[in-house]
């Protein structure tokens, strides 16, 4: 009774305490993975959510084939009764050509300029555009501006803001001779919701599978951040389920199989729950907002804080003393201390996650410690090692034995697959954000088909930062033309060609006065009957913001206390020229999302390599001070050995390692480190021998049966970890010298 | 923009020639007048066309050189240097060329509205397409003995355009020529 009192004290006192620190820290959830980047440019950070958030909320169809325009329409009008409104909008020339009037003759077009170098030119281009069966843009400013520098200006605007076409209110585009008919919809906030996006692609997908049934030889492709999320959601629900149950069930089986008890089960659990209250306790001192990814990378603690409850449990079972024996508790703390000391080398790293991770794990491991050797051992009279498991246990104490005879061999062979294995294929590295998508291939195909019809296939997003607007349209300005210079071809729609500088304005309206002067407009002047007046008002940003352009214009600029910024297409251009051009000018940014979260996650993987390096000689510095140099020595050896044959051997079934191959790599570390000392300690005895086999086995259940995911980073870092267990349990014996008693 | 409304003016223009019910290829002078609102006089040029099974050359001449040609269901335009250039994104409107050439009613139908004018001899077309309707009120046909003889388009700003066929005159189109698109 009194022990049951003790636990559900310890547990209740673990969640008060949590809960205080929840209270009194409020802590915040972040998703946001760019946030954790340690080399994105804070300035990235700022502007991203203003100019791309509403991407994210976009979908998009394509339609081809014999009855493409009736599936357009049905699809169309599926859409508008779901409320999924179209996106699209033609902005109205008549309106523009309000809103742009009163800047008449401080905006000009290229064409307009070439016009005007002489008088003849002139003429021609005013003829032309007046001979023209229609000119919607000369028909709607004429009366406003008889010079015609307005309806060129706006011309020019639209030419370029226009992608596509429109044919009888349809939206159409050509690519390789063929017509699509295209769709945007706008889906709403909320539908980021796993269960939201689900339910949306399910409908949708619903929808198009009628449409293939009622138009044949049509062919709709559809694309869009929710297809994605909705894909990978349920995979991960569908494996996490899959996963998650067979592993407990295992778990469990496996705990009541070797003690008979459910008492075991309940004092694991009760370690597991410690560690895991304990860590999240901590680490929200620690940091008032904790990143999603944290808990994510941080359930390796689940791994290493079950083998104490197992090492003490079974020591326990044994009944050679009252309590722990002095073995289990020397080994357990040095377990803890170098485990702890590997993942506190975290916490300096630059990056937030890995730190959050460090001081989650290691908090988690004392709690788990201090359960362990507080609470469990109050069980100690029902905990009894069934007498299978203990013929079991001798059983592969005779094969390590043996094992241990053949060690030179065994490491032979060991170096010798490490050897093949590099020969085979090299170990490299490949952090491409993209080989972790686990988005069906026709959705990922889809997305890169649609942008090719929208003219990006090639395009590379960039922003440019400027101390105010003045500058910001100047130095667009400026970009625009010295690339137009090396690449005629290059197409590069920047805010300034909406609006141009303060300084180019006064220059225009400075041009088309001296013509004037000049009588370049007499002859228009003499036709129209009107005077042709040049403006003197000069187009803002703010008032841009006010005119019909605003949605599109709000979207292309942002403006903050600090800094003006605008992002803006480049295509035609190599990448090559346009990472220079961003090198060179400090004001200048390639904007690549994917780019980005790889170079994060290189970043972490160097992180990760650095930590395993330390734990590495952490654990040797202590295995010196406390098992002597010679034995401190094969410790070593053995862990180095393990590393390279976990990276050698998934460099070959992967094909490249990823930062998810250095985190199982950490965990499998942690745990071998666990082993070595466990061996040291308490040789080959029974208990020593089950426990360090359970704990094997229920990681191998927990974690490597995730290397049956089809999700890229799951399956690199479940096949990680069985490789790496396999590997320390043939390994981590050989560092024994000889079969010695357990100490007392 | 522009390059659309020219091509559906053209396709307009392919329709009304086509209407008349003669043999296919036409040919002959036309007229254009402009009436900007508030302005003194309008604005004239001339100049010829010619339509054959293959294509629609709309030639201006006076008051200076500008052709426009549709083939192949593309329109491509003579720039000043007399080079003929494909103007992209026009080719959507073939199916819509197609219909007006043969002056098939069931096509049209769903992208006009037909009613009958006031002038004798005369129908207007009512746009329904967004991007025209935004821009034109109407277009009036008037067809004399079956040959379409005046174009009016309304615009929604009070400007308007006459255009007048003369089928009678010799066409000498100056470059060019049909045979060097291909």
């Amino acid at each position: 009774m009194a022990r049951r009192f003790i636990a559900f004290a310890w547990l209740l006192a673990l969640v008060l305490l949590l809960t205080v620190v929840i209270v009194l820290q409020k802590p915040q959830i972040d998703s946001d993975i760019l946030a954790l980047m340690p080399q994105s440019d804070t300035r990235i950070d700022n502007v991203e959510a203003h100019f791309f958030a509403d991407n994210k909320q976009q979908i998009m169809f394509s339609i081809t084939g014999k009855h493409a325009k009736q599936a357009h329409d049905k699809l169309n009008e599926w859409l508008i009764a779901n409320d999924l409104p179209a996106r699209f909008n033609v902005p109205r020339i008549d309106v523009l050509s309000q809103f742009y009037a009163p800047y008449a003759g401080r905006l000009l077009s290229q064409e307009y300029r070439a016009a005007l170098e002489s008088q003849q030119a002139f003429n021609t281009f005013y003829y032309q555009k007046l001979s023209q069966l229609a000119d919607p843009f000369v028909s709607t400013t004429i009366h406003l501006d008889t010079s015609l520098s307005l309806g060129s200006f706006l011309a020019q605007q639209m030419q370029t803001l226009q992608t596509f076409n429109l044919e009888e209110n349809r939206l159409t585009v050509l690519h390789n001779d063929a017509k699509y008919y295209l769709l945007f919809a706008q889906i709403n906030d909320n539908a980021f919701g796993i269960e939201q996006a689900q339910q949306l692609t399910a409908s949708i997908e619903q929808q198009l599978s009628q449409l293939a049934v009622d138009f044949e030889q049509t062919t709709v492709r559809y694309s869009g951040a929710v297809f994605h999320t909705s894909a990978n959601a349920s995979q991960a629900k569908y494996e996490m389920t899959l996963f998650g149950t067979l592993s407990l069930l295992a778990l469990i089986t496996m705990i009541i199989w070797v003690f008979r008890s459910s008492v075991a089960l309940w004092l694991a659990s009760l370690t597991v729950l410690s560690a895991i209250l304990g860590g999240a306790t901590v680490l929200l001192m620690a940091f008032s907002e904790v990143h999603i990814l944290t808990l994510v990378f941080a359930v390796t603690l689940i791994g290493i804080a079950i083998d104490y409850s197992f090492h003490g449990m079974l020591d326990l079972s044994s009944g050679q003393a009252n309590g722990y024996s002095r073995g289990v508790k020397v080994a357990l703390l040095l377990s803890l201390l170098t485990t702890s000391l590997g993942y506190a080398s975290l916490y300096f790293s630059p990056m937030l996650l890995l730190a959050q991770v460090g001081v989650f794990v290691v908090a988690g491991l004392f709690s788990a410690w201090l359960c362990t050797l507080l609470i469990t051992q109050q069980w100690q009279h029902q905990l009894i090692i069934a007498a299978p498991i203990i013929n079991i246990a001798n059983k592969l104490k005779k094969i390590l034995l043996c094992w241990l005879k053949l060690r030179r061999y065994v490491l032979l062979a060991s170096v010798l697959l490490i050897a093949l294995c590099y020969l085979h294929t090299p170990v490299s590295f490949n952090n491409d954000v993209r080989l972790l998508n686990a988005s069906p291939q026709t959705l990922i195909e889809n997305e890169a088909f649609h942008l090719s019809l929208l003219g990006r296939g090639n395009g590379q997003i960039m922003i440019m930062f400027a101390d105010d607007e003045q500058a910001l349209l100047k130095q667009l300005a400026s970009f625009k033309t010295t690339l137009s210079l090396q690449y005629p071809d290059a197409t590069v729609n920047v805010l300034s060609d909406l609006l141009p500088s303060a300084a180019m304005q006064m220059r225009n309206s400075a041009l088309v006065k001296e013509k004037q002067q000049q009588g370049f407009f007499t002859e228009v002047e003499n036709m129209t009957g009107q005077p042709i007046i040049v403006s003197t008002k000069v187009l803002t940003l703010d008032s841009l913001l006010t005119s019909p352009l605003a949605p599109f214009i709000e979207q292309q600029v942002m403006i903050s206390d600090e800094f003006v910024a605008s992002w803006f297409m480049v295509t035609d251009v190599p990448t090559r020229v346009l990472a220079e051009s961003a090198s060179a000018d400090p004001h200048l940014l390639v904007y690549n999302k994917v780019a980005l979260l790889s170079e994060g996650l290189a970043h972490y993987s160097h992180s990760l390599l650095i930590t395993l390096g330390c734990a590495i000689l952490l654990a040797g510095f202590l295995f010196a001070w406390r098992f002597g140099v010679v034995c401190a020595f094969k410790q070593m050896a053995v862990l180095a050995v393990t590393i390279a044959i976990i990276l050698s051997l998934c460099s070959v079934l992967q094909g490249s390692l990823s930062i998810f191959n250095l985190l199982g790599s950490l965990l499998v570390m942690a745990l071998s480190i666990d082993y070595l000392i466990f061996y040291q300690v308490n040789q080959l005895s029974r208990e020593n021998i089950i426990a360090i086999s359970l704990s094997a086995v229920s990681s191998m259940w927990v974690f490597g049966m995730l290397a049956m995911s089809i999700t890229p980073a799951i399956y690199s870092f479940g096949l990680t970890i069985m490789i790496g267990l396999i590997a320390i349990f043939i390994l981590a014996p050989l560092t024994l010298a000889m079969p010695k008693r357990k100490e007392k | 923009m522009i390059r659309f409304v020219l091509f559906c003016l053209s396709c307009l223009l392919t329709t009304v020639i086509s209407a008349a019910e003669q043999p296919p290829n036409r040919a002959g002078e036309f007229s254009q007048e402009k009436y900007f609102a508030g302005f003194t006089k309008p604005f004239i040029s001339s100049g010829v066309f010619l339509l054959d099974a293959e294509q629609l050359k709309w030639q201006v001449t006076k008051p200076v050189t500008n052709t426009l040609l549709i083939k192949n269901g593309q329109v491509y335009l003579e720039n000043a240097q007399g080079e003929v250039v494909l103007q992209p994104g026009a080719a959507p409107f073939v199916s819509l060329l197609q219909a007006i050439i043969s002056h098939d009613l069931d096509a049209l139908k769903p992208q006009f509205t037909f009613s009958a004018d006031t002038q004798e001899g005369c129908s207007l077309l009512l746009p329904k397409d967004q991007l025209l309707s935004q821009l034109f009120v109407s277009f009036q046909l008037c067809v004399v003995a079956g040959n379409v003889q005046q174009v009016r388009l309304n615009e929604h700003n009070a400007n308007y355009t006459i255009i007048r066929f003369n089928y009678s005159a010799p066409v000498k189109p100056t470059t060019a020529e049909a045979s060097d698109i291909n």
